[in-house]
Order: C-alpha cells, then sequence, then structure tokens
C-alpha cells in the first residue's frame, strides 16, 4: 500500500504545448495544415486511468498515436518518465520507450497478424525486447491466465480466426501488458466489443491496473464506459482539450458548454424522460486545416460572447485538479 | 509453420488435378535423376556435342513405339557386321600351310597365300551372312574396310542377295589404309551401286530399269521381281550375304571389315539428323527446365516482392526513385536486349537466367504487389508491431512478407513454364547456351533441319510434348495452390 502511495505521486507522463500538425500537399507545395492536435498540455499521475473523451475526429487517436511515438509531434514536448521523447532519437525510442508503453487498439480482429498462433503474438514482443525463451513461455502462460484465458494450453496454439472478439481483446491486453509497461493506452478498447463483454473487460482491465501498478490513458466517445473505468477525465474538441477533472465531478457538474452538451444526449435510464428530445449544440465540428479564431467552440455554443470570437481562452484551474478552456470562467 | 504446410498438403492432396500435376512433375524429376545417372551432367554434354560418337545410330530413326500402331516389322537400330567382334565368338580356326580358315555361325574367312608366277599374292576372303525381315527398308548404311599394309590392294565388295542376285558394292584398287563408304548418294548423280544393279538385272531379267530415282541403299534390299514386274518398292527378305575379297602383293597384311545397316526406328523418342538419341536430350532437357523456370521464377518473384514490400514501407523519395527504375525497364524492350546482350557477350544459360530475372522483377508485377503492401501497411497490427518496438526490417519479413506469401505461391508455381516457354523461344531465335541439351535448343535444330517438311515428326513432337506436360504439370499444382491459399476464389 505504502510503495502504491509512493508510485501515485509525481507524474508519469507530461505534455506540454504539443502540437500534431498533418501537411495538406497540392502538387508540390504545401498548402495547409490538419491541425489534429494543436496545443495540448496535460498531465497524467502515476497509477491513475484517465480517460480521454471526444468525438470522432477531435484527435484523440492522434494524441494517442504521438504519446506511443508512432508519429512525429510537430512541436512541444512529450516528456515520459523525465526523458522528451520529441528529442530522443528512434534508436533508444524503440528499445527502451516502446518497452515501456503498451497499446490496445480500437479492432481486435485487425489488431492480431492472422498468420501467427496467440503464442506467437504474445511472444514478439518479449523477442524484439531480448527476453530469453523459458521466461518468454512461461510469461505467455501467466499473461493468458491473467486475462482469463485459461487454461493457456487451449489458446497458445490457436490462431487468430478461432477466436472471439471478446478473446481477441484479451489477448490484445495480453499482448499490452506482456513487457510490463509502466503506461498503456488504450485505444477505444471496448468499442467494438458487444455490450456484455465490455464490463468484464474493463473490470478486468482495472484489475490487472492495480496488479501491475499500470497508469492507463483510455480514449473513447463514450462517457459511460469513462465514468465506470476511469479516476480523471479530459474532454477534447478539435484537437484541444477543453476540460480536465474527477471522472464524477465532470459528469454531475459539467462547466465546460461542450461537456455540458455531450453529457446532457447520454441516454437516460429514467422512464419518464423517455419523450423528451434531447437538445444538442447546432452545426458540426469545425475543419482543423482552418479552425475558427478564437475560441473554436464559438460557433456552436450557446453562451457566445464577443470575446469568444477574438481570442482563444487558456485551460483555467477553476477548482484543485479542474481544469475549463472557456471564458466563461475565466 | 511446418504444421500449417502439414495442413495445407493434406487439403492439396484432395484435388485430382494436385495429384495429377505432382505425378507429372515426379515423372520428370525421375527422368531427370535417370538422365544424371545414366549420362553424368559433364559426359552428357561432351557426347551430345560429339558427331562421331552418334555414327553407329540411324539417323532421323522414328520411335520404336510407332510399329505397335503401324505392325510393321523394321530394323531397330543398325545393324553391325564386323569381321573382328565375329572372330571373338564361338568359332572354329583351322590353319594350313598357306592357308588359314576362320568359320563361324555368320562368318566365314579364307586368308590364303596364292602364287601366281613368282609373285606370292595375298588373298583374304571374307563372307557375312545376315537376315534381313523386315517390312521397310533400311534408312542408309555404310562400310568401311581397313587393311593394314603400305602396298596397293584389290577390293572387291559383292552382295548376294537371297535370291542369288549379286550386286558389286565396291571393286578396284586402293592405296593401304580404311575404305570409308556410305550407301548414300548425291542428289542428281548416280553410284556405282545403282550402276551396278541396273547392269545386274539387264544380265539376268533382260530389262532395263530406271534406278535414278531409288537409293542405292533400297536399289540392295529391294524385291527385284515386284520392282521389275510391277514397280513396287518392298524390302527382300531372307539371308543376304556379303562377300569381300581382298587381294594384295603384302603377304602379312590384314584386312577387316564392318558394315553398318541403319534402321528406321530406334529408343523411345527417335533420334535426329545425327543419330543422336532424343530421348537422352528430352531426359537432359528435364532437369534443366526445371532448374531453369524454377530459379527464374522463384527468384524474380521473391525480388520483386522484396522490392515492392520496401518500396511501400520507406515511402517516400526511395518509392518514387523505385516506381521510376521500374518504368525504365518496364520500356526497355527484352527480346532485342537479351539477344543483343546475348551476341556480345556469349553468355550461357545461366548467365541469360540473370539477365532473365533482372528483368522480370521489374513490370506489373512490381506495381501490384506494392499495392497490395500499401493496403497491409495501414493494418491496425502493423503498428501495434511498431508499438511494441519492431524494427523496419522485421515488420516487412515478420508482418508483411506473410500476408503476400498466399498469392505468392501459386503465382510462383504458375510462372514456372512460362520461364521453360521463354528458355525455348529463345532458342529457337537462336538466342541459347550453346553446350547444354535443351528441349528449346532439340526444337530449333528440328526447325532448321526443316523436320516437318521432312517427315520426321518426331523430332518435334518429342520436346514438344515434354514442354507441354511440363507446363500442365505446374499449371495444375499453381491453379490448386492457388484455390487452397485464396478460397475467396472457390466462391466464383
Amino acid at each position: 500500500m505504502e510503495k502504491s502511495e509512493n508510485m501515485s505521486r509525481g507524474d508519469i507522463l507530461v505534455i506540454k504545448d504539443l502540437r500534431v500538425w498533418h501537411p495538406v500537399r497540392k502538387l508540390l507545395s504545401i498548402v495547409g495544415y490538419v491541425r489534429a492536435v494543436d496545443g495540448v498540455t496535460f498531465n497524467i499521475p502515476r497509477g491513475r486511468i484517465v480517460a480521454i473523451v471526444g468525438e470522432s475526429g477531435c484527435g484523440k487517436t492522434t494524441l494517442a498515436r504521438a504519446i506511443m511515438g508512432l508519429i512525429p509531434a510537430t512541436s512541444g514536448s512529450i516528456i515520459f518518465e523525465g526523458r522528451d521523447l520529441t528529442k530522443l532519437p528512434r534508436t533508444i525510442i524503440r528499445k527502451w520507450y516502446t518497452g515501456q508503453v503498451g497499446l490496445v487498439q480500437q479492432d481486435p480482429y485487425a489488431a492480431m497478424p492472422p498468420f501467427m498462433t496467440v503464442k506467437g503474438i504474445l511472444e514478439e514482443p518479449m523477442k524484439i525486447h531480448g527476453i530469453p525463451k523459458e521466461e518468454r513461455s512461461k510469461r505467455v502462460r501467466e499473461m493468458l491466465t491473467e486475462v482469463g484465458l485459461t487454461p493457456p494450453e487451449d489458446f497458445v496454439f490457436k490462431y487468430p480466426h478461432m477466436l472471439s472478439g471478446g478473446q481477441l481483446q484479451r489477448v490484445a491486453i495480453a499482448r499490452a501488458l506482456i513487457l510490463r509497461p509502466k503506461l498503456v493506452i488504450a485505444d477505444e478498447p471496448v468499442s467494438m466489443l458487444d455490450a456484455s463483454v465490455r464490463i468484464e473487460i474493463l473490470t478486468m482491465f482495472r484489475e490487472l491496473k492495480e496488479k501491475y501498478d499500470l497508469t492507463v490513458i483510455y480514449i473513447t466517445h463514450d462517457f459511460a464506459t469513462a465514468k465506470h473505468f476511469s479516476d480523471e477525465i479530459m474532454v477534447m474538441y478539435a484537437g484541444q482539450i477543453v476540460e480536465i477533472g474527477d471522472a464524477r465531478d465532470i459528469i454531475k457538474k459539467p462547466k465546460h458548454p461542450y461537456t455540458e452538451a455531450l453529457i446532457s444526449v447520454l441516454p437516460d435510464p429514467d422512464p419518464q424522460n423517455r419523450f423528451t428530445i434531447k437538445k444538442t449544440l447546432p452545426g458540426e465540428p469545425p475543419s482543423l486545416i482552418n479552425p475558427p479564431p478564437g475560441c473554436r467552440l464559438w460557433p456552436r455554443c450557446p453562451y457566445v460572447m464577443d470575446k469568444c470570437k477574438r481570442e482563444e481562452p487558456s485551460l483555467i484551474e477553476i477548482q484543485d485538479g479542474r481544469k475549463v478552456k472557456c471564458w466563461l470562467y475565466a | 509453420m511446418s504444421r500449417r504446410t502439414l495442413i495445407l498438403l493434406r487439403r492439396a492432396l484432395h484435388y485430382k488435378s494436385f495429384i495429377l500435376g505432382i505425378a507429372i512433375l515426379l515423372f520428370f524429376i525421375g527422368l531427370s535423376i535417370y538422365a544424371e545417372v545414366t549420362w553424368p551432367f559433364e559426359e552428357a554434354i561432351v557426347l551430345w556435342n560429339n558427331p562421331e560418337a552418334w555414327l553407329e545410330y540411324p539417323k532421323f530413326a522414328k520411335p520404336e513405339w510407332i510399329t505397335v500402331f503401324t505392325g510393321k516389322r523394321e530394323l531397330r537400330g543398325s545393324l553391325i557386321l564386323d569381321s573382328r567382334v565375329a572372330n571373338l565368338t564361338e568359332c572354329v580356326v583351322e590353319i594350313y600351310e598357306n592357308k588359314s580358315l576362320t568359320m563361324c555361325k555368320d562368318l566365314y574367312k579364307e586368308r590364303e597365300i596364292l602364287a601366281v608366277g613368282n609373285q606370292r599374292i595375298l588373298s583374304v576372303i571374307t563372307e557375312i551372312t545376315f537376315n534381313y525381315e523386315y517390312d521397310e527398308f533400311p534408312s542408309s548404311g555404310k562400310y568401311e574396310v581397313y587393311v593394314n599394309t603400305t602396298e596397293k590392294v584389290y577390293v572387291d565388295l559383292i552382295l548376294v542377295k537371297p535370291n542369288g542376285l549379286e550386286i558389286r558394292l565396291e571393286g578396284g584398287f586402293y592405296t593401304a589404309g580404311t575404305i570409308l563408304k556410305t550407301l548414300e548418294v548425291k542428289p542428281g548423280e548416280l553410284s556405282r551401286i545403282q550402276l551396278n544393279y541396273a547392269e545386274v538385272v539387264k544380265k539376268t531379267y533382260g530389262v532395263d530399269v530406271d534406278v535414278s530415282k531409288i537409293e542405292p541403299v533400297k536399289l540392295l534390299f529391294i524385291d527385284d521381281k515386284l520392282f521389275i514386274e510391277k514397280g513396287i518398292y518392298k524390302p527382300l527378305n531372307g539371308t543376304y550375304k556379303l562377300v569381300v575379297s581382298i587381294y594384295s602383293t603384302d603377304i602379312n597384311a590384314t584386312a577387316e571389315i564392318r558394315v553398318l545397316i541403319h534402321g528406321t526406328i530406334y529408343g523411345i523418342a527417335g533420334t535426329d539428323r545425327l543419330g543422336r538419341d532424343l530421348f537422352m536430350a528430352i531426359a537432359w532437357g528435364a532437369p534443366i527446365a526445371i532448374a531453369f523456370g524454377l530459379t527464374a521464377s522463384v527468384l524474380s518473384t521473391l525480388l520483386t516482392m522484396v522490392l515492392a514490400a520496401i518500396s511501400a514501407w520507406y515511402g517516400g523519395v526511395l518509392d518514387n526513385a523505385m516506381a521510376r527504375i521500374n518504368e525504365i525497364f518496364m520500356i526497355i524492350p527484352f527480346l532485342p536486349t537479351i539477344i543483343m546482350l546475348r551476341l556480345f557477350y556469349g553468355l550461357d544459360l545461366w548467365g541469360m537466367l540473370w539477365i532473365i530475372i533482372l528483368f522480370s522483377v521489374w513490370g506489373s508485377g512490381l506495381k501490384t504487389m506494392r499495392a497490395m503492401f500499401l493496403q497491409i501497411r495501414e493494418m491496425p497490427y502493423i503498428e501495434a508491431a511498431r508499438a511494441y518496438g519492431a524494427s523496419s526490417a522485421r515488420i516487412i519479413i515478420r508482418y508483411m512478407v506473410p500476408r503476400v506469401i498466399p498469392v505468392l505461391i501459386p503465382n510462383i508455381v504458375i510462372a514456372i513454364p512460362s520461364f521453360v516457354f521463354l528458355e525455348a523461344a529463345l532458342a529457337i531465335l537462336g538466342v541459347s547456351d550453346p553446350r547444354l541439351i535443351t528441349w528449346g535448343k532439340v526444337l530449333e535444330d528440328a526447325y532448321e533441319n526443316a523436320a516437318l517438311t521432312q517427315g520426321h515428326y518426331h523430332w518435334i513432337l518429342g520436346p514438344a510434348i515434354a514442354l507441354f506436360f511440363m507446363a500442365i504439370a505446374f499449371a495444375l499444382i499453381g491453379f490448386t495452390l492457388d484455390r487452397i491459399f485464396n478460397p475467396r476464389l472457390r466462391e466464383l
């Protein structure tokens, strides 16, 4: 317990003003940039589960890929365990960093090489990181048991097409954890699965997180699972973080107009409200090539002020651990 | 991986086409082994390219099995009548003062020293008997007389036909050594045999015959009655006797005679213009065709795959540069280039192989495969592999290549015959290895010598059928593998 207290102090990952801009080319010149991630700053405390919530196309997957080191950051820094990834050479990222972070992807069917057995899939990361053979098969067995694929003997020689979506996602989690990483990025890990399997997988994930002292970044568009699974929620809109706070707080009392709108459209189990039509924000998310000046939400915001159209608000801490990027609270 | 291979193999064996293809291929492999065992490689090349070695074989002989269909009795190979060989068999030898007699089953040799005035003269009379019981004329023949003396000899060579007609083949003085004559005659000329035959017929039957249209070898074996009375050409069956009389003033001289009567059928595949056994060419063509086709197909496809994977994975400038090089290679005309290279550098088959591979690597195949790799590159499992630290080389080899292997393997197998055919086509164009025995070279030789217009069908059919079956074998195996590796095609 003491150790876990110790671990919870300090941040495992600090992101400062991160930008990931994809150039748009026409003929030979660059005519513009898609600002998929545009000036994101946050930190992930050790041992926490942080959910990044946002609609499709808001840049959450790009953010995850940048953190994984899969795509280069345009500017800003990603500091993991005190080392800035954007300044590290690629070989060190491959040899050291990839062993420290695990990735769980959205589509379990596509995430597994179809020509490898479960054993092969789980051994690959260990082979790459030079773990000896006896240790490898021991860990494969252990890990399969941990993710609930028991007895492991039944699964090691199976090919991905022989397993169900839920089983495959368990293998994916096993693969992400097999190198004993400190940080796991789960990019919509349950959105492709049956509702019945989702909770099972997330509960298991949570248990594993406790067991292995993990820090988890949980990327989703689903507030329901985010509330159930995570300690903290970050809301993303058009490449920027608009609100950060404790999971329960955010869902109970959303501050940012966008968060408010998202939460207001959550399905309501109360039969009393079955005929009420829920109000959504008008319009569509802005183009990331030419985002509106000022606050990016203003064309859709019900509380829009003159200031919003001119100046961009900054992420302001309004309470302990609660940050909002909105002029209403400035 | 081996478990998977076994499972795939077991599934493949459910297809009759696969079994048939494998059976044909195994036959060709057996043929290759037979060729290597019977005529080791270097030996075979020397033998094939040495016309001297084939002098005893009939030229343009048909395959032996043809008689099953025609029902005719034909002379197989060559009839060799050799006075030296006959001496070695069970013979009775009697020696008198001036005379020695050698009597064998089919040879009678009388050696006598005659006194003519005060001159002593050696007389050697050799009689060789043989049976000719065939429905076809011999294709040709030749005879050799050896006399080891430095003085003049008189040689008289007479063939006694079963009906008693005596035809003189040779008669006159020679100065020592070897007399080597064939029974063939140049068109427009008349040989001694033809003239003598006309003379003999005139004397015996009292008719004039036109012999200019009939080859000498046929006149020797023709049924004279049928020929004179009805004009029908048919060989006369029965026992022939060849009488060789040699007279010399050198009483120590020895004289030997060897006669070759060439038949019309030989072996499984017949013979060509030099009397070379075509079965040897077909047997040796098999391993060369398999080696050539397999190497070209496997290497060019694998190299294409590697280039496509590198091009698709690294992208950017490298991808662009490779696309341009590819376009250059696609424009260069293949045939003129290889003919030119062959002329300038005198390439052998393996040199040509490298050039063919170099050209086959590029082209639309590379573009198609690059497109496949571009699609695979975006698969989430590749991203996952990068996330756990796989290097580029590992991703290409362990993650991208296995995805295209199922498409690749049937293609490799199906492409093998196209390379075998390419070799044959180049050989017909005169671009081939000068030493090796390939099916293409046999076809070229047959084509150059107008085999079809001359009626020597077996010369073309043998290698053509071999080529055909090799293509069939690989096509059957390839298409079956395609159905197994790419099961979606089965639904079509």
